[in-house]
């Protein structure tokens, strides 16, 4: 999911420093992370956002310049992979005594390829998607597939600006628990 | 949805809801915060290393416009160092004084040779070779010299003469 700027120009100027730069490079890559990171924590949005915020400390670090894209993107799937596990090592600090009782190790979990965490959260989307009622469907394909603003969802159902908003948030609300539950219930493994 | 980037975009906010509302925020500035101090030590230490090189260099043309001229001629019986001194040993030429710079000494002849004889008086002083007078002996020695002897506490008297030259002669006596 490149931007706009070429991939070598952008991670040159990332390595150079360049603060534009990574404002492009967070405009392009900081959801996509966080939802790689969400699907290999199974759902755990506290430990995602946690490797997230180390990740990107390491992408400051050490980026490089990269020709090709896919390198990169793996580049950063690595960086994420680590943080977490950084992460989790940490958190598994202060609950040792709990494993020292238990002798049951966390299984590390098994890492999506770059390609493979994306595609599987837009399956499940799909999936949450068409599970939801039709009006809440019927809403979210008005805003997000047909880019109808607001006012004219509001207009259309005959009712205010804020009561359609309103409802966006919870549908969106109620979508997002759908998706986390299930990567919980599909990777139970996966590091808390 | 068929579109991938509008199941993005719907993911995203999905997302994004219920989530810390200035996560992505404050992460952005702590990251451009983070990027500006590496650039920042990025170009300190550039600066410090073209610092660095022009005082080696500074030092290095010191050294070499420092260095005293070398003369064309060195003066005859003295050490001349070679101009450029190569690393590691130092070539040192030297050659003999001319005879006309040199100081000699020859033995003198006997009839030049001269001794001094010095008048020398022994004077050999004796321990015990005196004895204290008494009065009378000593008014006897002032005969002819009028003199009177006071005596100016139980131990000591004093001799007054009448004429001061009576008592220059007894002394010099």
């Amino acid at each position: 999911m490149p931007g706009a700027v070429p991939i070598e120009v952008l991670t040159a100027a990332m390595a150079q420093g360049d603060e534009a730069a990574f404002r492009e490079f967070y405009a392009a890559y900081f959801d996509r992370l966080l939802r790689y990171l969400l699907v290999v924590t199974g759902g755990n949005e506290e430990a995602a956002r946690e490797a997230l915020q180390l990740a990107l400390v390491r992408v400051v670090r050490h980026v490089k310049p990269f020709v090709a894209e896919d390198k990169f993107w793996s580049w950063l799937t690595v960086l994420a992979r680590s943080a977490l596990a950084d992460e989790s090592r940490k958190r598994r600090r202060y609950f040792a005594f709990l494993e020292r009782f238990t002798r049951q190790p966390a299984p590390e979990p098994a890492a999506p390829s770059p390609g493979e965490a994306d595609d599987q959260l837009h399956a499940l989307l799909a999936a949450k998607l068409s599970a939801l009622p039709a009006d809440e469907r019927l809403l979210l394909e008005q805003k997000y597939l047909l880019h109808q603003s607001v006012r004219t969802i509001a207009d259309r159902q005959q009712t205010t600006e804020k009561a359609v908003e309103s409802k966006l948030s919870r549908v969106r609300r109620k979508l997002k628990d759908a998706l986390l539950g299930e990567l919980k219930r599909t990777q139970p493994e996966a590091r808390s | 949805m068929s579109h991938k980037t509008d199941q993005d975009q719907l993911l995203a906010e999905v997302l994004a809801e219920a989530s810390p509302a200035d996560f992505r925020a404050a992460l952005l500035a702590a990251t451009l915060r983070q990027a500006r101090r590496r650039r920042q030590f990025r170009v300190a230490r550039q600066v410090v290393g073209v610092l660095a090189v022009l005082g080696l260099l500074a030092v290095f043309l010191g050294h070499q416009f420092s260095r005293p001229p070398v003369a064309p001629s060195t003066p005859a019986g003295t050490i001349a160092k070679s101009a450029r001194p190569q690393a590691g040993y130092e070539l040192v030429r030297t050659r003999p004084l001319p005879a006309a710079a040199l100081v000699g000494t020859r033995k003198l002849s006997v009839p030049s040779r001269g001794w001094s004889l010095a008048p020398v008086t022994e004077v050999v002083t004796t321990r015990g070779g005196y004895r204290l007078l008494n009065d009378n002996e000593l008014l006897a020695m002032l005969v002819g010299k009028p003199a009177v002897l006071i005596r100016t506490s139980p131990q000591t008297e004093e001799l007054v003469f009448a004429n001061a030259e009576d008592q220059k002669l007894l002394l010099k006596n």
